[in-house]
């Protein structure tokens, strides 16, 4: 065996196909079949989850409406993964930073709304959202001392109710 | 766009090498797509209440987008 396909067994013996490969080798094939000049870089966050982020200066155009697109393609990507590894594997798919801006934007229209609640005595409605986004609604107001959420309808009309918490 | 396609729907069913991506019409700015899989495999590219497809379909509109074209996909086995 010469020195390089030994170096290369070894490379192959440290660092696994993981499933996030599996899914960062998915998504990259779909960017550069649509075509868009874009790259992904992957991380294990420390819950065990793993995260595809697409960056490059046309990763914008993967995220759609109200990021409809990326997660389509975050659906897609999960799907393959789980097939391919067998195993059920939490995915998160982001392009240029997009669920952090989303989750902050989410997060201020909670707090608004909850101030609605509070000062009008009345349940208010959100927007349909998808289970992921729902969650950051959920988690966002689960602490708060005047306040609870639920959600209500079936997806895609799904929504999360911000309600008066009835006194202790 | 043909390509797009023919990356995701490959990786999700069972017979890749029966995948054959198609465009049946162009006029205007609208490209009609056929995408035909393996008949057991119809399942795995539609889903449940055709959520697989309207995924598929989603992605697929940004290379279409690209293009300045809308496309129709179908799915056939």
């Amino acid at each position: 065996m010469g020195q390089v396909e030994a170096e290369q067994q070894n490379t192959e013996a440290e660092e696994p196909y993981t499933p996030g490969d599996v899914a960062a080798d998915f998504v990259q094939d779909v960017l550069d079949a649509i075509p868009l000049d874009a790259e992904v870089e992957l991380e294990q966050t420390a819950d065990g989850a793993w995260l595809v982020d697409v960056v490059g200066p046309e990763a914008g155009e993967i995220i759609g409406r109200y990021g409809n697109t990326l997660n389509s393609l975050q659906y897609l990507a999960s799907l393959v993964t789980n097939r391919r590894s067998g195993e059920h594997t939490r995915l998160v798919l982001d392009a240029n930073g997009y669920r952090e801006r989303r989750r902050n934007a989410l997060v201020d229209q909670a707090l608004t709304l909850a101030a609605e609640v509070i000062r009008t005595s009345q349940e208010a409605e959100l927007d349909p959202l998808g289970a992921f986004e729902r969650r950051i609604i959920h988690n966002a107001l689960a602490n708060h001392p005047q306040v609870t959420t639920y959600s209500e309808g079936e997806d895609p009309d799904r929504r999360v109710i911000i309600a008066p918490r009835p006194p202790a | 766009m043909t390509e797009v396609l023919e990356v995701i729907v490959e990786a999700l069913v069972d017979h890749p090498e029966q995948v054959r991506v198609t465009e049946v019409s162009r006029q205007g700015g609208n490209v009609h797509l056929e995408v035909q899989v393996a008949p057991g495999d119809l399942g795995k590219v539609i889903g449940k209440s055709g959520r697989i497809a309207h995924a598929i379909r989603a992605v697929a509109r940004v290379a279409a987008n690209r293009q300045h074209l809308r496309a129709m996909v179908e799915f056939v086995s």
